[in-house]
This record gives C-alpha cells, structure tokens and sequence, in this order.
C-alpha cells in the first residue's frame, strides 16, 4: 500500500507525514472521523482501505489487547473489531447507566435458575423450591407470565433450559416439560418414561441441550443414573431415543431396535460410574462425566437424516482426579463441568482443580495455581460463544475466555483454548470492594466468599458481592470501569422477605449480554437489570422530549382542573338559580314594583277576558298564557343578565388561575434547574458535546 | 567522570546546543547512543558517530542531521521542561491515555504553525520521543477530528485528486459499511 502512494502527487506539510506517523495520527482518531478521511484523497483512502493499516490503528489504540483477545465482532476486518469494540467500551465505560430494579417476590421466593434472552428481551426464571416458574420482561418485570411447576416428589436432579426442563427421579422415573412459547409459559408435566426407555435406577444428572428445541427425532434432553446409562428423550414426544451404556459396555443400542435396559457389566461396581454432569450443545457433542473420574465424549447422536442407525461413538478424553472425590456421586457435588463446543474443549473444575480436556487430543491443560488458592466459582464468556465452531482467522484468534475466582477474591482471566500444558492466566483482577469489604469485616470469614457471582464478555469483567453490590473491570487490562450497583435498597430488601432489611442479597447470578452494554443482576427474587447508554446523544434526546412532554402533561392537568372547577362553580349556580326561581315563583314575594303591576294588569286583564266570556278576538289583549310567557322572557333576561356578571367573574377567575399557574410554573421551572445544578447532572450543552466527541 | 562531560547537540545548519544529560537523555535515540558511549570501559571509537571522544573533558557532540536549529530549540525547550518528569514505560501505555486529552502545557507548546509542528513531528520520530510524537500526533488528530473531508482538505493543504464519480463511489461504500 506504500507503493500507491507514489501515484497520488506529492503532498506537503502535515499531510505528506510518513505512513507510520500517519498511522498514528489516526490511531486518535473516533472510528466515524476515521470513516471520513477515506475521502479526503487518493492516499489517504488507500491507506484506510487496508486491513494492515487498521491493525496498527487497533494496537496503537489498545496496545495491551493484542495479540490473543475475545473479539467483540466475529470479524477479520480490523476496522468493523475496531469500530464496534470502542463503542462498546465507550458505552461500557462512559454510557449513561439505567438501573432497574423489580422483585419477583409476589411469584417467586429464590430462583434457582434463570435464563435470559436480550435479544427478545424475556427472561425465564425458575424456582426449584416452589416449583414456580416465571417469564417476564426482561428490562423492567412487566408482562410476567406465572406457572406453576412443581417438582416431582422424590426428584433427584433436573435441568432447564431455554425450552425444555427435565427431572429425573430416584426411582428412574424420568419428567419433562416444554416451557415457553411465544412468550406464554405453558408448563405441563409429562411423564417420560415410555416402555422402552425406563432407568432402573436413580437418575443423577439431566441435561437439556442448549439452543433451540430441536425437531422432532432428535434428542433435546438426556438423563443419567447411578449405573452409568445415559438416555436420550425427544422433548416434543417424550419418547427415548437412544441409550447408552457407559458402566463397563463400550457401545449403546438406539431404543428402536433392541428396547431392553443395558446393564452394567459385573466386573465394576454399579456406583464407580455414577453419571455424575451431563451437557450437550444439542448439534454434536454431548459430554459426560462419571464418578470414576471418566470424562466421556459422545458423538453421532444428533443425525439429522431420516431412518438412519444412529450409532453413538464414545470415547474417553479424559480422568478428572483430585482429593476428595470418590465413586461416590455425592461427594462430585462441588464439580462442574463447562463445554466449549466451537473450541472442543471441556472443562472440568472443582475447587482444587481446574483441568481442561481438549476432544480430540492427547493432553489436557490445568490451571496454575498456588498452594492454599482455591476456587470458588468460574463463568465462561457470556454469550453463545461456546457454541459457535472456532475460526482462528478472525481477529484476535478467537480465544474462549473464563474467570476463575479465587476464595481469596482474586479474579483470573483465562484462555480456555490455550491449549498449553499449563494455562497462564491473562489478566488478574483484584476487586476494589474487596478491600472495603475485608476493612469492614475484619479478617475475610474463609467459609463465606466475598465474591457470589461473576459473569465476562470479550469485554468486561462483572463480579457480584455477598452485600448485593457489584463492580465492572475491563477484561483485556483487568482495570476498574465503574460501580454496576450498590445493591438493592433497603425497601427492596424487606420487601424480598429475606428475613429483615438488615439481610444480605448476594448477587448469586450475573447475565451479561455480549451485544450491547446491558445485563441483569439476580439477587434471590429481586431482580437488577442494567443498561449503559450506547449513545449519549440519543438518550440525551429522548430524556428531553420526556421532560418536555411531561411539562406539557402537567400544564394540560392544570388546564383540565381549571376547567372542571368552572364547570362544577357554573354549575353549583345554576341549581342555586333554579332553586331561588322556584322558591320565589311559588311565594311570589322577589317580585318588583313593575313586577306585581304587571301582574295586577294581567290578572285584571284575565278577569276582563273571563267577563267577556269566550268571544274574546285572539288579537285583542293579552292572555294569562302570554301574560306568562312575558314573565317567562323577563326572568330569563334577568337571568341573562346574571349570567354576564357571573361570567365576567368566572374570566376573572380564570385570569387569576392562569397566573397563580405561570407563578407555578415559574417556580416549577426554577426547582428543575437548581436540582439539576444540585446534581451536576446533564444538559450543559458544551459537555453533551464533549461526550459525543469522546464516544 | 563520565557525567561531569558535556553534551552538545549539533543541527544540520551547524548550531551548537550545549545540553544537560537528562534533557538530551529524554530522546531515546541520544540515551542509547551515550550508553554506548559513556560508561568508562568503553574505550574505542564508534564509527558510526562522528563522535569525539579524545578526552573526557572534551564534550561530547551529536550530531542530528535532520534537524534544523530551530526545530531543535523548540525540542529542547520540551525536554527541557519534562526533565524531571519519567514517562511511563512505553508497554505500559495503557488504552486510557490514549483517549486522554492533550496536556494544556504540551497543546500551548505545540501551538505553532504547520511547518513547524510537521517537523517538530519528524524529529520526535527520528529522535525517538515517544511522548512529544505522541502529543504532536494528537494535536494533529484534534485538526482533523470532526471535519468534513473539505475541511480537512482546507486545513492541511491537500488537493482533492478525487473526481466527483470516485467521491460519489466511495461515499456509497461507506454508506454500506455502516450498514453492516
């Protein structure tokens, strides 16, 4: 790209700078003024045609990224990484923040499980305690959709997923139920345990394939028992498809040609292979982990093609060992296994060992740690990243990151594909809170971690504390970004039930969505969903028209209220009028001077025209009736009359009402600006446009 | 004592700029060449400076052939002014100073015309010093930063070699790349 240059003239002054000082210019520069200078001339366009140029661009900008980082586009295009990673941080890190906090509480005591999907914006949250299952709006609560679910007695394990859940029994009695669709929970349960596909014995690990609930012949749901069978159900009908025998059998009979239960061999004892974790991505994969120790891969279950022997292929990858473990399953309970299915790995951790088991590959690779560290909790990448086949071309290498968290509160950054012997962890991070916390508590209790939760993208880093607080770090460089939340408030609290305002929340989950700046803190049934402004601008904007329309709401109030008392006080005088008209009618005594002439004329006038008889001429003088309507038109010009004077005072009135309401007005406008000066919140025009310079 | 020497910076037009050891040592280029210069094991002559060493109370001269006097005295006095102020390491320059904003010192230094900042640039490369390059190249971000390619064009002088159906082609590009 130097030699294109050569075409374009030669140019002087700053323009005519080397490439490479040119390049760091640009590295300066916001990605939407880099999209300009294309246009500025042949050389300049030249150069920001070039993907070379852009990854300079990119390491100068973020120097500590490179080379090995979670990309935050699955792109090769250094330019869309570049252009997409600083808008998330800038909204990461400088995004105006919207916290919102609901409770599930009127549904749900605890949710054990819950699964959120930004994209949609719904959330499934599930309550193994009560049986309660709930899915609402994901940003403010709303729209819940409430089932109850309640768990079969003697259940011994289950699983949710985001369509399907399963529970098994200790008596191989296996329930299934399709959860949500289109918004609506319609929770069913259905027993699964058609003749064929029956354990014999106690069922202890499930697993519903992630992803969308597959068609119809394929599995979406797999058990596991003490005896080391494995089944596979189709969640649409409940039928088993397939079982497989690990305990001492090497192959596995699909359901439809030999239905009898496969039994372990005699030569093991039945509890050495306790299905101990199961996970499957519902495409190819599904992993096994036995209480042996046996880390199992099995493949060719999910043939697509119609009437094809799907026979599966087991092999082993791996033996998971550390102290404590036993053939007992129970004593398997603090081990959890994590599938990378795009990098084939699995990795398998405890809290004395961290061992990742490549699927096709001789040795596996085990985290470093120190004597004494232990590991309270670790979270892959948010997202689907797991899942999606590894491409080592994009930028970044497309790493699968992990953060282990230390008992001691330290966070580590790990590549799960590193696929070295030992894996060195990438950035640590020591949470700032920490050291509050351990001030405040004296020495850190070693039987309650500080640290309940944790959640990264490619991004950032999200770590939720025992007092419901939780911090953002930036992930490549393990620095501080902000305060996430502080936890809920004391309201929140004892609204939660969680025995007294005083009762701590520990943030147990934290979900973050790896496309745009939001996430969702679960703390017991209350409920924190975040998001940080993508666009300052545009938040700016619709902050303002809310202002605005709810200053023209409140005047239209005023308006309404102004009128409706006029009407009510017109009203009011009108009956009053009526009541005084009837009232004086009946007792003829508000009559004036003429009044009581006329009258006199009228009735004399009447007796005339009764002497005269009936010949009187309808021309000639005047009727009792007209005589009445006289009177009639009379009272109503008085009425008239009165009326003017009571408008001229209601006018008057209103005159007065719009004062008072420009006076409130006035002050109503005065408290916006002192509070907002109060605040040192927004609208100073000059520093909304310092931020849309700076994102 | 090797530091009691002196050190003297010539320019391509010939000047002569006595210099402490700490001012000039802000220039990497200068620090490595006296490292290889200064410690007193070092007894031949490098061939590559045209360095003196006969004595060690002779000065010791650099010559910086790209380098006008004036655009010299302009570096100097940079130097001059960060002498007791250690940069951070170059590795370690994190994604945050990136987008910090210049410092007022350096902006109100670099506050000159285009010719001069275009050098000052050029010799802040070839003398290696990361900092001032770094600010100068700010500055010449800040030029650009939320200009319309004709104001840009305007600012640094450059003739728009573009004809308008190239433009307009690649004006549609961009359009698509924002859509992706």
């Amino acid at each position: 790209m130097e030699n294109k240059q050569s075409d374009g003239q030669k140019q002087t002054g700053l323009a005519g700078l080397p490439t490479e000082l040119l390049i760091q210019v640009f590295s300066h520069l916001d990605p939407q003024t880099l999209e300009e200078i294309g246009l500025v001339c042949h050389r300049w366009h030249n150069l920001i045609k070039d993907n070379t140029v852009w990854y300079r661009v990119f390491v100068a900008r973020h120097p500590r990224t490179a080379p090995v980082f979670s990309a935050a586009v699955r792109t090769k295009s250094w330019r869309r990484e570049l252009i997409r990673r600083d808008e998330l941080l800038a909204a990461w890190n400088n995004g105006r923040s919207t916290l919102r906090t609901y409770s599930l509480a009127r549904d749900l005591r605890r949710p054990s499980r819950i699964l959120a999907d930004f994209r949609r914006g719904r959330m499934l949250a599930y309550d193994a305690t009560m049986g309660g299952l709930l899915t609402c709006d994901i940003s403010s609560g709303r729209g819940i959709s409430h089932a109850l679910c309640s768990i079969p007695a003697g259940c011994t394990t289950y699983s949710v997923g985001r369509h399907f859940m399963i529970f098994g029994r200790w008596d191989g009695s296996v329930y299934g139920s399709i959860l949500e669709r289109k918004n609506i929970l319609c929770a069913g349960l259905r027993s699964m345990q058609t003749a064929p596909g029956r354990h014999n014995s106690l069922i202890t690990a499930s697993a519903v394939c992630r992803g969308d609930l597959p068609k119809q012949g394929l599995p979406g749901a797999f058990t596991g028992d003490i005896q080391g069978s494995i089944h596979a159900w189709d969640a649409r009908t409940g039928e088993c498809l397939a079982q497989i025998a690990l305990g001492g059998l090497a192959h596995a009979q699909p359901a439809r040609v030999a239905p009898a239960a496969v039994l372990p061999s005699g030569d093991v004892p039945p509890s050495q292979n306790a299905v101990v974790r199961l996970d499957s991505d519902g495409r190819r994969y599904l992993v096994a982990l036995l209480s042996s120790g046996n880390v199992y891969l099995i493949e060719n279950l999910f043939c697509v093609r119609e009437h094809t022997e799907r026979t599966p292929r087991i092999s082993k990858i791996g033996l998971f060992k550390s102290p404590g473990l036993s053939a007992d399953p129970s004593s398997w309970v603090g081990v959890q296994i994590c599938a990378d299915y795009g990098g084939q790995n699995v990795v398998v951790y405890n809290q004395d060992r961290f061992e990742v088991f490549p699927f096709h590959g001789e040795s596996s690779s085990v985290l470093a740690l120190a004597p004494g560290q232990q590991i309270s909790l670790a979270a892959l990448e948010c997202g689907d990243h797991a899942m999606v086949a590894r491409e080592r071309s994009i930028v970044g290498g497309d790493p699968l990151l992990m953060a282990v968290v230390l008992r001691s509160g330290l966070v580590l950054i790990v590549n799960v594909r590193a696929a070295s012997f030992v894996l060195q962890p990438l950035a640590r991070i020591e949470p700032q809170l920490l050291r509050r916390w351990s001030d405040a508590q004296g020495a850190p209790d070693p039987a309650a971690a500080p640290i309940t939760a944790v959640a990264l993208t490619g991004l950032v880093v999200v770590v939720g504390f025992r007092d419901g607080a939780a911090e953002m770090y930036d992930t490549v460089s393990g620095e501080f970004c902000r305060q996430v939340s502080d936890g809920p408030s004391r309201r929140m609290r004892t609204g939660a039930g969680a025995g007294g305002a005083g009762a701590e929340l520990p943030v147990s989950t934290i979900l973050l969505d790896d496309q745009s700046a939001a996430g969702l803190l679960e703390l017991g049934p209350v409920i924190q969903f975040f998001e940080f402004g993508d666009c300052y601008s545009r938040q700016h904007h619709s902050g303002h028209r809310i202002r605005k329309k709810s200053r023209q709401r409140e005047k239209k109030a005023v308006d309404d209220e102004i009128k409706s008392r006029v009407r009510d006080y017109e009203y009011q005088e009108a009956q009053l009028e009526r009541e005084y008209d009837m009232v004086a009618q009946y007792n003829g005594e508000d009559t004036t001077g003429a009044e009581q002439l006329q009258m006199a004329l009228a009735l004399s006038a009447s007796l005339q025209s009764s002497e005269q008889g009936e010949n009187t001429s309808p021309g000639g003088d005047v009727t009792p009736d007209e005589m009445r309507q006289i009177e009639r038109i009379e009272r109503t010009e008085e009425r008239q009359r009165r009326e003017e004077a009571q408008v001229a005072q209601i006018a008057q009135q209103q005159e007065e009402a719009q004062a008072c309401q420009r006076q409130e007005e006035e002050d109503l406008r005065l408290a916006i600006r002192l509070s907002l000066l109060d605040t040192g919140a927004p609208p100073a025009q000059g520093s909304s446009d310092d931020n849309r310079i700076n994102n | 004592m090797a530091k009691e020497r002196q050190i003297v910076i010539i320019t391509s037009d010939g000047d002569k700029f006595p210099v402490e050891r700490k001012v000039a040592e802000k220039s990497i280029l200068i620090k490595n060449m006296l490292k290889n210069l200064l410690p007193p094991e070092d007894e031949q002559e490098d061939d590559d400076s045209d360095v003196d060493v006969d004595e060690d109370d002779e000065p010791i001269e650099i010559p910086t052939q790209n380098v006008r006097s004036a655009v010299m005295k302009n570096i100097l006095e940079w130097c001059e002014h960060y002498k007791d102020y250690e940069f951070p390491d170059d590795e370690q320059d994190d994604d945050s100073k990136k987008s910090a904003p210049i410092d007022p010192w350096d902006s109100n230094f670099l506050n000159v015309d285009q010719e001069m900042l275009y050098e000052i640039i050029l010799a802040a490369n070839y003398l290696n010093i990361k900092p001032l390059l770094n600010a100068g190249c700010k500055v010449v971000a800040e030029m650009i930063r939320g200009k319309s390619p004709e104001e840009i064009r305007k600012t640094f002088n450059i003739v728009n070699d573009f004809t308008p159906e190239e433009e307009a082609a690649i004006r549609r590009e961009n359009e698509w790349a924002e859509d992706r």
